[in-house]
């Protein structure tokens, strides 16, 4: 095992993603030299242009089976690539592609596993990760001489800007795959209507905290009095079918920036939060004083949404008048 | 004619109540369980009704819901044969024993390793430790071929095959096609979850379940450390309004009125 640290990097659709920028900035914090590796087919434009964005020295492993995602290729090809020489970690996002096959690479390697991180302490060499929804935090290390794959939370850094003068080395790898279990057949584009609060100026968004499925429309009365005003929802009130999906927000969702959020009754978890905290101001109506939504808000109404709510309105109202 | 039936094994976990608030345990590392209320994983739920919709279409199929964890972890077993499943079995641990993810996974591969299940569900993840590694692990020990985060499956006629849509960021979908047996970790909202019917809750309160005790030993260092656990900052980055509901209302609109234009 060398100090590695390896960065799987992901693309989609011919395109780098930008969560890689954040696994860079991640992967600094952590002593140790910095490669980045890319699977594809071909994979030598994304390589390359990793290489210049980045000043990294990356590696690309290409095989005809890599032109859509799929585990098994992934397993196969950082396997065959940690046979030469192995990594301290392994840097994959906690993303969609990333926690599928991170795991199971894990067992493959005999690594050990360290899922959706949102920080490393370089004090002691451990990683932080939040629990039960993100009321409690924990610390975890993967022992001396064990290599690990880590998965990171994207949004849990800041991308990495750095101005790059000369880009990194690049290497191609080309590899053939033996016969596989799983076919990845097709991507399927978004449903029109499941993403489209963007052009929203003010969007008030309830959470499970709304608790009675009447109370939507305080929410749609309120976001009514704002000119290009939209109501937007935690992932948990599409999935009960009090709204429909295009409401929304986070991860899988949209991602917004309106110039206000009104987070009514929204815990804050990571996949919503990712989708909405660049929004310019962001309030917080909740009766928890210690959720994280306010890490992210500006401002914190701590009470029952189903009191504020309707005394907001009628403020409102009054000062249209 | 072949009666076509299915063998399905669900893994459901014990998890604190959402609602919950937490006090360290004794060694620090984790939360105290006293005074909490223990449920079955939400999201699990969703990968339970997901099979009994396949049961449903199979009849004959047969349903066996596997939880890990101390002995107060029964109690979420029956909870799924009162939702359903056919059989239930526990694989018990010490009380106040964190379980990583690795051994949890060997522990469950160990379990399903001769009992020849078609298909093996999953939550996307568990709400206490929100790590979503079980899944994919066990299908790696397995050998199996798996799928994370589905929102809809279709098994083919002949029984040999699923298809899945795994769901990505924004909205965006994968298709995918795994030769049976297969892992599958579901993602909330596939389905509706159901309540329990009387009859099953009736059959649940007196079904037998199925006990193992003594854990598969991990082979040693390859599992992360564990070194604590603690709150997150308590001091919150916004400021909190202040004054009776009215007021804060109207500090509300003059905040709102100053920081931006939409108002
Ligand atoms: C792979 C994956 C993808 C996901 N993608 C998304 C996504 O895109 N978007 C998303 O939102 N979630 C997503 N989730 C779910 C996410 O993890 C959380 O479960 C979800 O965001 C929680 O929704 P919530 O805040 O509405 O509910 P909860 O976490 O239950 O929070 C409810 C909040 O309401 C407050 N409250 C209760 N009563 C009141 C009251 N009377 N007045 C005021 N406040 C009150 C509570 O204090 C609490 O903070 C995803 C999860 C997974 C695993």
């Amino acid at each position: 095992m060398n100090k590695d640290i390896w960065i799987i990097a992901e693309h989609f659709d011919g395109r780098i993603r930008p969560v890689n920028s954040e696994l860079i900035a991640f992967a600094r914090k952590i002593p140790g030299e910095i490669k980045v590796i890319v699977i594809g087919h071909p994979v030598k434009p994304l390589a390359e242009e990793i290489a210049r964005a980045t000043g990294c020295d990356v590696i690309g492993l290409d095989s005809p089976a890599a032109v859509l995602y799929n585990s098994e290729v992934y397993r196969y090809l950082i396997k065959k690539l940690c046979g030469q020489d192995q990594p301290r970690y392994l840097l994959v996002p906690h993303t969609p592609f990333g926690w599928d096959y991170a795991p199971a690479l894990a067992v493959d390697l005999g690594f050990s596993a360290i899922a959706s991180v949102t920080d490393f302490n370089p004090g002691n060499s451990t990683f932080i990760r939040q629990i039960l929804n993100g009321k409690l935090l924990e610390e975890l290390k993967s022992p001396p001489g064990c290599s690990a794959v880590v998965t990171v939370m994207p949004g849990s850094v800041k991308p990495e800007t750095e101005i790059i003068t000369s880009p990194g080395s690049v290497r191609i790898l080309e590899f053939e795959i033996p016969q596989l279990k799983t076919r990845t057949i097709r991507y399927l584009p978004a449903q029109p209507g499941t993403v489209n609060l963007k052009d929203a100026e003010v969007i008030v968004a309830a959470g499970r905290g709304l608790k009675v499925q009447e109370r939507i429309e305080l929410i749609r009365e309120l976001a009514s009095l704002f000119k290009r005003g939209a109501v937007g929802a935690s992932r948990p009130l599409c999935d009960q079918g009090w709204l429909p999906l295009g409401h929304q927000v986070g991860m899988t969702g949209s991602t917004v920036s309106p110039k206000l959020y009104l987070a009514c009754g929204i815990s804050g978890a990571l996949q919503h939060t990712m989708g909405m905290k660049n929004s310019g101001l962001i309030v917080a109506v909740n009766t928890d004083r210690k959720a994280p939504i306010l890490q992210v808000a500006h401002f914190c109404v701590n009470t029952d949404l189903s009191q504020f709510i309707p005394v907001l309105i009628e403020k409102i109202r009054k000062l249209h008048e | 004619m072949l009666l076509k039936t299915m063998k399905i094994l669900v893994c459901v976990k014990q998890v604190p109540e959402r609602e919950s608030r937490f006090l360290l345990d004794a060694s620090g590392k984790g939360y105290s369980d006293q005074g909490i209320n223990f449920v079955l994983n939400p999201y699990d739920e969703y990968a339970l009704e997901e099979a009994l919709l396949i049961k449903e279409k199979l009849p004959g199929t047969e349903i066996t819901a596997l939880s890990l964890g101390p002995a107060r972890t029964e109690k979420t077993v029956r909870r799924a044969l009162e939702l359903g499943a056919d059989r239930g079995a526990c694989i018990l641990t010490p009380e106040n024993y964190y379980l990583g993810p690795g051994e949890t996974a060997l522990q469950i591969a160990g379990f399903s390793r001769k009992r020849g299940f078609d298909l093996l569900f999953f939550g996307i993840m568990s709400e206490d430790y929100m790590r979503g590694q079980t899944g994919p692990m066990v299908a790696a020990l397995l050998q199996l071929p798996f799928a994370t985060a589905v929102v809809a499956e279709n098994i083919s006629s002949d029984l040999s095959r699923i298809t899945v849509e795994r769901e990505l960021e924004a909205g965006l979908r994968e298709v995918a096609e795994l030769p049976l047996p297969a892992v599958l970790t579901i993602q909330s909202g596939i389905n509706q979850p159901r309540y329990p019917r009387l009859t099953d809750k009736l059959r649940a309160r007196e079904q037998k379940l199925e006990a193992i005790t003594g854990l598969e030993p991990l082979p040693p260092g390859r599992c992360a450390e564990l070194l604590r656990a603690f709150f997150p900052p308590s001091s919150p980055a916004g400021t909190f309004l202040t004054g009776t509901m009215e007021e804060q209302a109207e500090k509300l609109i003059r905040i709102i009125r100053e920081k931006t234009d939409v108002l």
